[in-house]
């Protein structure tokens, strides 16, 4: 297990790298002039050159990309372009507000999807099946920022549980921040509870209709032993590996559902910082949204190896 | 000890019956080993599942008698047939691969059937290990303490069998049915399972319910054999009158 940990870790390592990389070339090619974008009709060959040695521009690509490196390790961005202080405090507060925006989401779909999936698979073809199936399929199909809007009419407007809009800084209160985060991430959690069901569900009656199952019975075992002793196990595999994909998916719905919920987060300033052409705080931005889906996914590859001898080579 | 009369196992394709096995009489005395040889199809599996109380699918009809010592196996409910199977009847599937949970270790898999009655047993993790090794090596699973705690695709094909028999054979039931327990292994570990198999009959006097598709394993084995085709027994004998005189053409056409 050990050796299995430090071989992901390396691999981790290695990814981030080459992330890094792709990340800075592709900033590096796109077009567009970040400082003839900031100086505009002022643009003089002087004025251009002074603030391309400002930017550290002139320094070659090669040294220009290992102080990026070496910025990710130390948490130092280099300075915003566009609002001229560093990157590092411009994102902190968005970052924290992504990151448990995320996290509220996947939690909500483990310790909600888990249960029902469970539930349903052992009901199969009883009444809470055909309540819940249908209800699974609309649930798909709608997407987050649709939710959105539904759970601030609904908890927000009728119900008044929530105040629309009124975001809470984290560093104000710790718990109104969560409980106003508690409503956006529902709303970015419900599709995927959905399909992490339906995912556990069939993975479920799949396992309990292979041999092993059988076996199991033969051994005295009734539908519940079966179920946990046996069949589990076996089934959360699939579902533990797609709850470390949507991870990703979380983080860019999370940008949609951000402006529906009114938070101040990654996504606005994702967008105007591509648009102002202001890379260091782009390249940030990616660099920890990336960081952000290796860590869920390392974590994944770990709880499956702990899951799973078969894994654990 | 187990009585089949009449059974009859019907299953419905898109709402039409359709005959599995019928008219299927046999018994098994105390201590004999009786083999099921047919062609697959032949209704010899479903046969021995019906034995086991392992055909719960809806989908499936069963009338007849199946009676193991007095238990009527068909028309009991399952918490009792549940009290049965692992404890009276021990069975071992064809495959052992699949056939074991790839996730637990093969320890906590021959343990099972005991950890399922922990409590009416009164047994201790301890206890229960002990007798988990101590069936394992009687098996002639020699590695017994590393086995138990190897995991199913940590160890070879005839030691997953073993470990299977040893796990059917944990808490010492009267009847052990294997059903084609040596197809998926190759020649010489085949045999050496039906030694196995022949010692603990011998030692212990488990009745065991062989079931093969191959003639020469089951004349290795067997006191007696049930010839079947097409859901029918064709016909019924000692090994000995069924290889040295078959009557019916169908027997003939297996042995030659």
């Amino acid at each position: 297990m050990g050796k299995y940990i430090i071989k992901k870790l390396i691999r981790l390592i290695i990814t981030l790298i080459v992330t890094s990389f792709v990340i800075f070339l592709i900033f590096e090619l796109v077009p567009g002039d970040p400082v003839l974008d900031k100086l505009g009709t002022r643009a003089t060959p002087e004025l251009v050159e002074a603030l391309r040695i400002q930017y550290g521009l002139d320094e070659p690509f090669i040294l220009r990309y290992l102080k990026f490196v070496g910025g990710i390790f130390t948490l130092n961005f280099g300075t915003s372009y566009t609002y001229g202080i560093s990157v590092a405090s411009l994102l902190k507060e968005k970052i924290v507000i992504n990151f448990f925006l995320s996290l509220l989401a996947l939690f909500f779909v483990v310790v909600i999807s888990f249960p029902l999936g469970i539930y349903v698979a052992k009901h199969t073809g009883g009444l809470s099946d055909k309540i819940i199936s249908p209800l699974n399929q609309a649930s798909m199909s709608v997407p987050s920022f649709v939710l959105g809007l539904l759970i601030t009419f609904f908890f927000g407007i009728v119900l008044r549980w929530f105040k629309p809009g009124g975001y809470v800084s984290f560093n104000a209160n710790f718990g109104k921040f969560i409980y106003f985060l508690i409503f956006p991430a529902f709303a970015l959690a419900i599709p995927k509870i959905a399909m992490c069901i339906r995912l556990l569900k069939g993975n479920i009656l799949e396992e309990a209709g292979k041999d092993y199952s059988l076996t199991a019975y033969a051994r005295g075992n009734n539908t519940t032993g079966l179920l946990y002793r046996h069949v589990l196990k076996n089934a959360v595999m699939p579902t533990i590996t797609f709850i470390g994909m949507i991870a990703a998916d979380m983080i860019c719905s999370g940008i949609v559902i951000e402006q529906v919920f009114s938070i101040p987060g990654l996504g606005q300033m994702l967008i105007s910082s591509i648009s102002t052409r202001d890379f260091p705080v782009v390249e940030a931005e990616v660099m920890m949204i990336a960081l952000f889906i290796m860590l869920i996914s390392f974590l994944t590859d770990i709880i499956h190896a702990l899951i799973d001898p078969r894994v654990r080579i | 000890m187990l009585t089949v009369k009449d059974l009859k196992i019907e299953f419905f394709d898109h709402d039409l019956p359709e005959v599995a096995v019928k008219d299927v009489d046999f018994t098994i005395k105390d201590g004999e080993i009786l083999g099921i040889v047919g062609e697959s199809g032949s209704g010899k599996s479903m046969t021995a599942m019906a034995i086991a109380g392992l055909l719960n699918r809806k989908d499936l009809t069963k009338s007849g008698v199946i009676d193991l010592d007095g238990v009527d196996i068909l028309n009991s409910p399952r918490s009792r047939i549940r009290e049965i199977q692992g404890n009276e009847i021990g069975f071992v599937f064809q495959d052992p691969l699949n056939s074991m949970n790839p996730v637990l270790k093969v320890g906590a898999q021959v343990e099972e059937a005991m950890r399922i009655r922990k409590k009416e047993l009164g047994l201790s993790k301890e206890d229960m290990k002990k007798r988990a090794l101590e069936v394992m090596k009687s098996v002639g699973l020699d590695d017994a303490e590393r086995i138990y705690e190897s995991y199913p695709h940590q160890i070879s094909g005839g030691q997953r069998q073993r470990a299977m028999i040893a796990a059917a054979l944990v808490l010492k039931p009267k009847l052990l049915i294997c059903d084609e327990p040596t197809t998926a292994l190759d020649v010489t570990v085949q045999k050496r399972i039906i030694d196995v198999l022949k010692e603990l009959n011998k030692k212990t006097g488990t009745s065991i319910l062989f079931i093969s598709h191959d003639l020469s394993v089951i004349k290795a084995l067997c006191d007696r054999v049930v010839v079947m085709k097409d859901g029918l027994v064709v016909e019924e004998g000692s090994v000995k009158e069924i290889f040295e005189n078959p009557s019916k053409e169908y027997t003939k056409q297996l042995i030659f």
